[in-house]
């Protein structure tokens, strides 16, 4: 059964439910309003019957009396003087049925009025009776029985019910129509959501659903979207990666045939040929090689193996690297900071950026690197003054295969993953990547790390 | 020192057990009360001598030799009290519905009018049921006379009468159904039968039957519903709880004087030169004076009286 079908059914017995509660106590209230109502009027009429009593016996003009009030009301009345009715051979047991019984005889001695509502034996019928003792003193001379069948009031009653049937039937129909619509708003969004579901799971990664409402289905409308715009995203960027991947792996690829291509068929230098396709084997190698390292870095199945490193002893063996390539670097350096990291990931991390300032400075530039510690962090500067790069390209230079310069790449080399690698080796040790730069002013790159401090500092 | 612990003994249990306030005169009426169960004694003035007070519903009682036996229709026993200590004497086992009870004097038995079993059973003195007649149905009020015993069969159409010694019924009298209430008037030997009247119709006369031939030979008007009687000297008096009326009629069966007596009478009793009534609903006993029926006194005495018993002086 759908949800809406559930939802629909709730509702239609919740309205069945309403319907007969208010329907019961409609009767109940009014059956017990006009029964008290009818109840009163008796015994005001009793009372003000009793009030032409004027002690003694009972005498037959006031029996006619109450005859006649009998016949002109809507009240069946009547005056009993016979005690034998009135039960006056109690405690003898009596050969017939009495008007009234020895507990109502009791209560009539003490000059109380008896309301009774039910069946009665004397006038095979169900009615409402109100009893009114007539006493000289402390004789029960008589009394005045009034009642008034209550089939009356059921007739009364059941021409309401046509009425309340309708009523009823009317209602219900209403509540139904609009529960219908109501569920069908509620199930709509609903209906939507798992359409659009389909849609994704077989590949539509366009697939939305409307959110325009502020209840919580908008809010999860809202939230399903961004889940799919999430998930078309990171699909184009699969895409895009595996497209500049095969791109990049072509380049090289691309070289080492036709280079290969022309040696063996002795066109060229050789020597310059095999130059050339050793140089694009070892970019090739290179690419591979950062792949892999950022796939796993990715995936995170790439351990790091921390220990405690001096970072000074690790910038001056990159710088050193460095130098035959670059000759002019500045060094500011606090040979007292100790950070908990992979050795061999950190030097990545230093080699990468180094490579990318050595490759954008020109030879004769300064590259200023920095080291210090700032109470309980490690910041490690490279600042360049060479070409720099406009701040709107600065969110995009960590992107896996980002270039700035796309027509520099075959000659400087660079795999385009450089950064991306730095930033996932240094948030693997809990710590920041910061670029700073604008065109032709250089670059700035901090790398913050947590510092290791020592106890008692 | 043996008898002094036994007498230590005796007075203990003689104390624990239940007692009422002893009667001391000699002259009394005892009324017993159903709705609040009780017997209240009073003399002929109107002053109360004692009152008792019981825990179970007794409907009715006879009163001889200084002792008081009480029976009710729903008790299957009968108490036996001693009216000069108060004392507890004796219970009876007996059939359960009793409707009347009478003394008789010459044979020293109690007879029980059982609505059951539409007999009367005797007892002797000792609380041993002696014999059983069958008389009708639902047999009542019972009185006895010169060696015989009169009982009204209230739902049924005869009055019968038994010989006492032999037990056996030697005549039936033709009444009316819901007769109840019965007189003897000695001296003109008739027998006084009241009546509640059949069906809603309340009964207003007196049947008056010949002791010697056991027909009707008159019939009294006393509405309405004469229930209860008492004879003095001739003159008859007659409690009707239809209309609250007491009368008296004199010898020659001529009303002699009515009044209005206490809220439905069930009862009407001769004290010395004091003639008593109670009314059931009015929970009063009114005292008139002997043969003008000339109120003196009412007495509050407590809710349903409804039988007199009287003790007349040596």
């Amino acid at each position: 059964m759908t949800f809406g079908k559930k939802l629909w059914m709730t509702l239609f017995i919740f309205v069945i439910i309403a319907v007969g509660a208010a329907f019961g106590l409609a009767y109940m209230l009014y059956e017990k309003l006009y029964v008290e109502s009818v109840k009163t009027e008796l015994a005001e009429a009793a009372g003000n019957l009793s009030n032409d009593y004027e002690g003694g016996d009972l005498d037959a003009a006031f029996v006619d009396q109450v005859n006649w009030f009998s016949e002109k009301s809507s009240f069946e009345a009547f005056a009993v003087h016979n005690p034998r009715e009135l039960a006056a051979c109690i405690p003898y047991e009596a050969d017939y049925e009495t008007l009234i019984g020895p507990e109502e005889r009791a209560q009539l001695l003490e000059n109380k009025m008896i309301e009774e509502t039910g069946y009665s034996e004397r006038f095979d019928r169900q009615i409402i009776s109100v009893i009114y003792p007539l006493l000289d003193e402390k004789q029960l001379k008589g009394i005045i029985y009034l009642y008034v069948p209550l089939e009356r009031i059921d007739e009364l009653v059941s021409s309401l019910v046509m009425f309340w049937a309708a009523g009823a039937v009317l209602l219900m129909s209403l509540l139904l129509y609009g529960g219908l619509k109501w569920t069908d708003y509620v199930t709509k969004p609903l209906e939507n959501m798992k359409n659009a579901a389909v849609r994704l799971s077989k590949g539509d990664y366009k697939a939305r659903v409307p959110a325009g409402s502020e209840d919580e289905f908008g809010q999860l409308a809202r939230t399903f979207n961004e889940m799919a715009n999430a998930i078309e995203k990171e699909d184009e960027q699969r895409k895009t990666f595996i497209a500049t991947v095969s791109h990049e792996l072509r380049t090289p690829l691309s070289y080492i045939k036709g280079y290969s291509e022309a040696a063996i068929n002795g066109i060229g230098h050789p020597k310059q040929q095999l130059s050339i396709i050793h140089r694009e084997s070892i970019r090739m190698e290179r690419l591979v090689n950062d792949l892999l390292q950022l796939i796993r870095l990715d995936s995170g199945k790439m351990n790091m193996e921390k220990t405690l490193i001096p970072l000074a002893d690790l910038v001056y063996r990159t710088v050193d690297i460095f130098r035959l390539k670059h000759n002019h670097f500045q060094l500011d350096v606090d040979e007292e900071t100790i950070v908990n990291g992979d050795e061999g990931r950190l030097s990545q991390v230093m080699t990468n950026i180094l490579d990318n300032a050595v490759r954008y400075s020109e030879k004769n530039k300064p590259i200023y690197i920095t080291l210090k510690q700032e109470k309980n962090i490690v910041k490690w500067i490279v600042r360049d003054t060479g070409a720099g790069m406009p701040e709107d390209e600065i969110p995009k230079i960590t992107s896996q295969f980002y270039r700035i310069n796309k027509a520099r790449t075959r000659h400087d080399g660079g795999s385009g993953l450089g950064l991306s690698i730095v930033k996932q080796i240094v948030e693997r040790h809990d710590g920041e990547l910061i670029i700073e730069s604008a065109a032709g002013a250089g670059t700035t790159v901090t790398v913050i790390l947590p510092a290791l401090i020592k106890e008692g500092e | 020192m043996k008898k002094f612990m036994l007498a230590v003994i005796l007075l203990l249990t003689g104390c624990s057990q239940a007692s009422f306030e002893p009667v001391w005169s000699d002259e009394f009426a005892a009324i017993l009360t159903v709705q609040e169960p009780g017997l209240t004694f009073v003399d002929s003035e109107g002053a109360i001598l004692a009152e008792w007070a019981f825990d179970e519903r007794y409907t009715g009682g006879v009163l001889f030799d200084e002792t008081i036996l009480l029976y009710g229709t729903e008790l299957d026993r009968a108490v036996l009290y001693s009216t000069k200590t108060g004392k507890k004497l004796a219970a009876w086992t007996v059939p359960s519905g009793i409707t009347g009870a009478a003394f008789i004097n010459e044979t020293k038995e109690v007879a029980f009018s059982v609505k059951k079993d539409g007999a009367v059973h005797f007892f002797n003195s000792e609380g041993q049921e002696t014999e059983k007649t069958q008389t009708g149905r639902y047999p009542m009020t019972m009185l006895e006379h010169k060696e015989k015993l009169y009982i009204i069969n209230y739902q049924d159409t005869v009055l019968s009468e038994i010989n006492i010694h032999s037990h056996k019924v030697d005549r039936e009298f033709a009444i009316p159904t819901s007769s109840a209430g019965l007189a003897v008037n000695g001296a003109k030997k008739e027998l006084w039968v009241g009546g509640h009247g059949y069906g809603t119709e309340a009964g207003e006369t007196i049947h008056v039957y010949s002791l010697q031939t056991g027909s009707l030979t008159a019939t009294v008007d006393a509405p309405v519903m004469p229930i209860a009687f008492a004879e003095k000297g001739g003159y008859v008096y007659t409690a009707s709880h239809g209309s609250n009326k007491l009368y008296v009629f004199n010898p020659e069966r001529k009303s002699a004087a009515g009044i209005e007596a206490p809220a439905n009478p069930f009862s009407v009793a001769v004290l010395g030169n004091r003639v008593i009534s109670a009314g059931y609903d009015s929970g009063t006993v009114s005292f008139y004076k002997e043969k003008t029926l000339k109120k003196i006194k009412t007495v509050d005495i407590g809710k349903g009286p409804f039988m007199i018993f009287i003790k007349e002086g040596e």
